[in-house]
This record gives structure tokens, C-alpha cells and sequence, in this order.
């Protein structure tokens, strides 16, 4: 029994206190989950935000998805408890994708035009034209992701926006590592093409990239 | 891999891309880096590109998080409730569609078991077994309006080691229900639950091997060490020793459901504590009913078989239908339960 813990210990990815509150959270304790979802919801609503480019979207996206997750905590069958919730948040995303092209009037332009509205105010150390260009580049960035498609979309902002490794990855979209690192190589080339030929990127990152190249 | 003459404006192959998008967050083998850095160094297109797919990366990396315009945390009020497991005799509304569900399963497994005994039984038996089962069934019916009846001949001294599995079976139910009420044995639960039907299961099955084996009754003995068992060895056990279809089937329901749960074996242990432990006096008179029910075939446990008046076969038919109804009532319970969870 020992020999068990002290495995399970190193082998835990997860803290005791995540562990307690899945499972009471499986019991149907909802205030544990509550405190799951103030864990995750932070970068639950971060990927919802870049899978859909509107504020209001995201919200109910990352919403549906932690009320999905309630209702099947049941499901949850051990393994990595983050993947699991992405998994579902991912879903959730594409639910509001596939209804958004149903009905055409709230397309992707209407993403494009979009502002980054909830964009971070500007903090004390940066000039109102720092703010200014920051903006735009999350904007362009933004408008960027909207263009590509979604199976490279969600494993770009998987990977880059969240930091997470190639293997979970693959856990969360449900593919193997070769169609991760696939989807991944094509979706920055992708992005890098958008962000150059259709110059959504502000001028200065332009000018910056060329001065590069030409060292 | 061939390597591609670099032109300008074309882009490089997939597998470069790959190569190259890998490389960038260090994930390459030893071998291909080395490959790759040695074609980087002589193939500027290649470096070029390199370049620029690490400054997109670089992009989305630098990206500050967004704040979430609100929380998402959800309202105890509005939310659905998946309150758990074993307020099974309990408050509010579930409680009454878990107990009506309860009552149907006995009123079909006694209709059931009727019609069994009515197919098998000679004239005698013929004529008591659907008097005894509709008579059984009023008892079903009462039971389940008035859960709270009392009972003085609830065999359970607060002290006494238990003996019979049947009554191991509603004290470890009435433990598993203190425990459950005051929701401090959280993981107690989950196996509480699952000891519970396995007692059940067990209870089942020792007094029908009684009952419908009669030339074999050795197989009686065997039954009181069921509670050392694991789930799945235990249903496995019933299942053959019942000569009904419908037992059968309840008791294979609940091995899977038991393997389902990937409960560990302490499961048994768990049982097996629970059931030396005293019982609680004022817990038992919930589960009152049961012990009615359980109560009546007291009288005639023995196998007897040789002795085949009308009277203790129509004792036996009645043990054998109170113990198909707990073990139907146990899987009944099993199904709601979980079809809870899953709701």
C-alpha cells in the first residue's frame, strides 16, 4: 500500500488539493467544482476567446463548457484532469462554430471586424502609442487566427498561446503526435503568411521583420 | 529526406515545415536536429524560414492574457443537481420517485416469481403461490408507503456479532447510511453503496440456494464466507445457484456495474468492517420495511427437502420470493442511482 502511495505520488501531475476537489466534485459537490472552475476558467475563457475572436461568444463558450464538465464529472476517468476540461472547452467551440455557419448573418467577418475589446488597459509604463500599437497587433493576431483553419487554429493557440506540450495536445483534440506537429508546422506558416501578405500586422513589426531579413 | 534545392518564393516541403515547427519548440531527436542544423547552415532559405515561423511564434507567445469579462462558476441554485448516492430514503422529491421506483420493481419481481413458482410448483403450490404473492405484495406496497414502520423483530442487537448474511446486509445498509447522512466518509460512500448491493447480492443468494436447491444442499454452507469475496467472484457465485432467469440477470447486472466503478477490492474489506460495527437502533427503523420483509422466512431456513408438505414449501416460495424482491430491489436501486449520476 505504501509502495502505491509513494508511486502514485510521483506520479501525480496534479496537486492533492485538485485531486480532493475532483473527487468531490465527482460526488456532486458543487462548491468543489466551483473551485475547479476559478483554477481553469482564466484559460478556459483565454482559448475560447482565440477559437472565436468575440468577448461575448467566449464567455458562453467557457459558460457551456464548465457546465458540461459538471454534468459529466461522472465520466472523468483519472488521467489528466486539465485535458479533460480542455477537451470538453474545445468542443464546446466548435458547437458555436458549426452553429455560427448555419446561420451566416453572424459570420466571420463580423469576427474580423471585431476590436479586441477586452484587450488589457494600458498599465503605467507603456505610452498611449505603445498601447495604441499593442492593440493592433493583438487585433491583427486575432484576425490572423480567424483566417485559419480550425483543426490548425486550436493546436496553434494550444500550443503557443498556452503553453501546453505537444502530448497534451493530443489529448485534448484526440489525434496523434505526427497530426499535432502537422497541424501545428502548417498553422504558423499559415499565420506567419496572413500576418505578412495581408499586412494586418502594424507597420513596425513590418519593418522590423524586413530589416531582419536583410541582416 | 531529400533535401530541397532552395528557389526563391517556394516554400519548403511539408516534412521541412514540420521539421523545421518542431525544431522551434525542441522536440526534435538528437539525430534529426543535427541533420537539420547542418542543412540550416547551408540552405539560408531554410534559416530563413526558420526565422520568421519563430517570430509568428513568438507572436502568439507574447499575446497577454485576456481577463474573463465574469466568472463562470456556477450556481448551487440553477445548476443541476447530482447529489449523490445514498439519500436514497430520503427528502424531497427524489426520494419519493426513488421509492415509487422501488415499489414497482417489487410488485413486478413478485408478479414475476409468482408466475415462476405457479410453472414449476405442483397442485398444492399451484393454489398458495399467487395467494402468498399477491399477499407479499400488499406487504410490498406497504413498505413502500411507510418505510418508517416499526418493527420489534429487527434481529440486530446493537452488540451481537452478525450471523446470518441477510441481517449483514441491512446493518452494513444502516452503517452505510449513518455514514452517508452525515457526509463526513466522503470515499466511505462510493463503496458504502457498492457494499450495500453486494450484501444484498449475497443475502440473495445463500437463502435461494436453500430454497431451490434442496438435493444440493451443501451449497448452503458455502454461503456465509461470501462476504469475503470480491464483487465480481460473488455475483459470479449467485448466478448459478439461482435457478430463476430474472435473479440471474439482476446479479449479473450488478457485476459489471460493480467492475464499472473500478472499485479496488478494499471495497469488501469495507463491507466486511461495516458490517461488525454496532448498529445504530435509531437508524434501523428506517430501514424497518426490509427487516419486515426479512423477518418472515426467519421461521424456516431449513432445507427440508425431503419433506414436502404443502405448508413448508409454501414457506419456502415465500423466502425464495422476499429474496428475489431485495436482490431486484438492490440492482433496482443500483440502476436509479446511477442513472442519477448520469442525468
Amino acid at each position: 500500500m505504501a509502495l502505491f502511495d509513494s508511486t502514485c505520488g510521483v506520479a501525480a501531475t496534479m496537486s492533492d488539493v485538485e485531486q480532493n476537489l475532483i473527487a468531490s466534485s465527482i460526488r456532486g459537490d458543487i462548491e468543489a467544482f466551483n473551485q475547479l472552475v476559478q483554477l481553469y476558467e482564466g484559460r478556459i475563457y483565454n482559448l475560447c476567446y482565440r477559437m472565436l475572436g468575440d468577448q461575448d461568444t467566449a464567455a458562453d463558450a467557457a459558460q457551456d463548457a464548465f457546465l458540461s464538465a459538471y454534468r459529466n464529472m461522472g465520466k472523468f476517468r483519472g488521467g489528466s484532469f486539465k485535458s479533460w476540461l480542455f477537451r470538453i472547452a474545445t468542443n464546446a467551440c466548435y458547437d458555436i462554430l458549426r452553429a455560427q455557419k448555419r446561420r451566416p448573418s453572424t459570420s466571420l467577418d463580423a469576427a474580423m471586424d471585431a476590436e479586441d475589446s477586452s484587450f488589457e488597459p494600458q498599465d503605467q509604463h507603456e505610452s498611449p502609442d505603445e498601447f495604441a500599437l499593442r492593440r493592433e497587433l493583438g487585433t491583427a493576431i486575432q484576425q490572423g487566427l480567424a483566417v485559419l483553419p480550425e483543426d490548425q487554429r486550436v493546436v496553434l493557440i494550444l500550443s503557443d498561446i498556452q503553453g501546453m506540450s505537444y502530448h497534451e495536445i493530443a489529448q485534448i483534440v484526440g489525434a496523434n503526435l505526427g497530426t499535432v506537429k502537422s497541424r501545428l508546422s502548417r498553422g504558423r506558416a499559415r499565420l506567419r503568411d496572413v500576418l505578412q501578405a495581408g499586412e494586418l500586422l502594424p507597420a513596425r513589426y513590418r519593418h522590423e521583420d524586413e530589416q531582419r531579413d536583410h541582416a | 529526406m531529400t533535401t530541397i534545392p532552395p528557389q526563391s518564393g517556394s516554400y519548403p516541403s511539408d516534412d521541412d515545415l514540420v521539421l523545421l515547427s518542431t525544431y522551434i519548440d525542441g522536440e526534435l531527436d538528437p539525430t534529426e536536429r543535427n541533420r537539420l542544423e547542418q542543412r540550416l547552415d547551408s540552405e539560408p532559405l531554410l534559416r530563413q524560414e526558420l526565422e520568421s515561423l519563430r517570430e509568428t511564434t513568438a507572436l502568439l507567445h507574447d499575446l497577454p492574457p485576456l481577463t474573463p469579462p465574469r466568472s463562470f462558476t456556477l450556481d448551487p441554485a440553477t445548476a443541476p443537481r447530482r447529489r449523490s448516492v445514498l439519500a436514497f430514503w430520503g427528502r424531497g422529491r427524489r426520494g419519493v420517485w426513488q421509492m415509487s421506483g422501488l415499489a414497482a420493481a417489487m410488485v413486478l419481481a413478485l408478479w414475476v416469481t409468482g408466475a415462476v413458482l405457479l410453472s414449476q410448483g405442483g397442485g398444492a403450490q399451484m393454489a398458495a403461490a399467487p395467494e402468498r404473492s399477491s399477499m407479499a405484495e400488499q406487504q410490498a406496497d406497504d413498505a413502500a408507503a411507510a418505510p418508517a414502520a416499526e418493527s420489534d423483530a429487527l434481529p440486530v442487537p446493537p452488540t451481537a456479532p452478525p450471523t446470518a448474511p441477510r441481517e449483514d446486509a441491512t446493518s452494513a445498509a444502516v452503517a452505510m447510511e449513518e455514514a452517508a447522512e452525515e457526509e463526513e466518509a466522503a470515499e466511505a460512500e462510493e463503496e458504502a453503496d457498492m457494499a450495500d448491493a453486494d450484501a444484498d447480492g449475497m443475502a440473495g443468494a445463500a437463502p435461494e440456494a436453500r430454497a431451490t436447491a434442496t438435493s444440493a444442499p451443501t451449497q448452503a454452507p458455502d454461503m456465509p464466507a461470501a462476504p469475503q469475496m470480491t464483487a465480481p467472484a460473488a455475483a459470479e457465485e449467485a448466478a448459478p445457484a439461482e435457478a430463476m432467469p430474472d435473479e440471474a440477470a439482476a446479479a449479473e447486472e450488478e457485476a459489471p456495474a460493480a467492475e464499472a466503478l473500478e472499485l479496488p477490492t478494499e471495497t469488501i474489506e469495507g463491507a466486511a468492517r461495516l458490517e461488525v460495527e454496532p448498529t445504530d437502533i435509531a437508524a434501523a427503523d428506517t430501514l424497518a420495511s426490509e427487516t419486515e420483509d426479512l423477518a418472515l422466512p426467519e421461521p424456516s431456513p431449513v432445507p427440508a427437502a425431503p419433506d414436502t408438505s404443502a405448508d413448508s414449501i409454501a414457506w419456502i416460495g415465500i423466502a425464495a420470493l422476499v429474496v428475489v424482491v431485495l436482490t431486484l430491489a438492490a440492482g433496482a436501486w443500483f440502476v436509479v442511482r446511477r442513472g442519477i449520476h448520469r442525468s
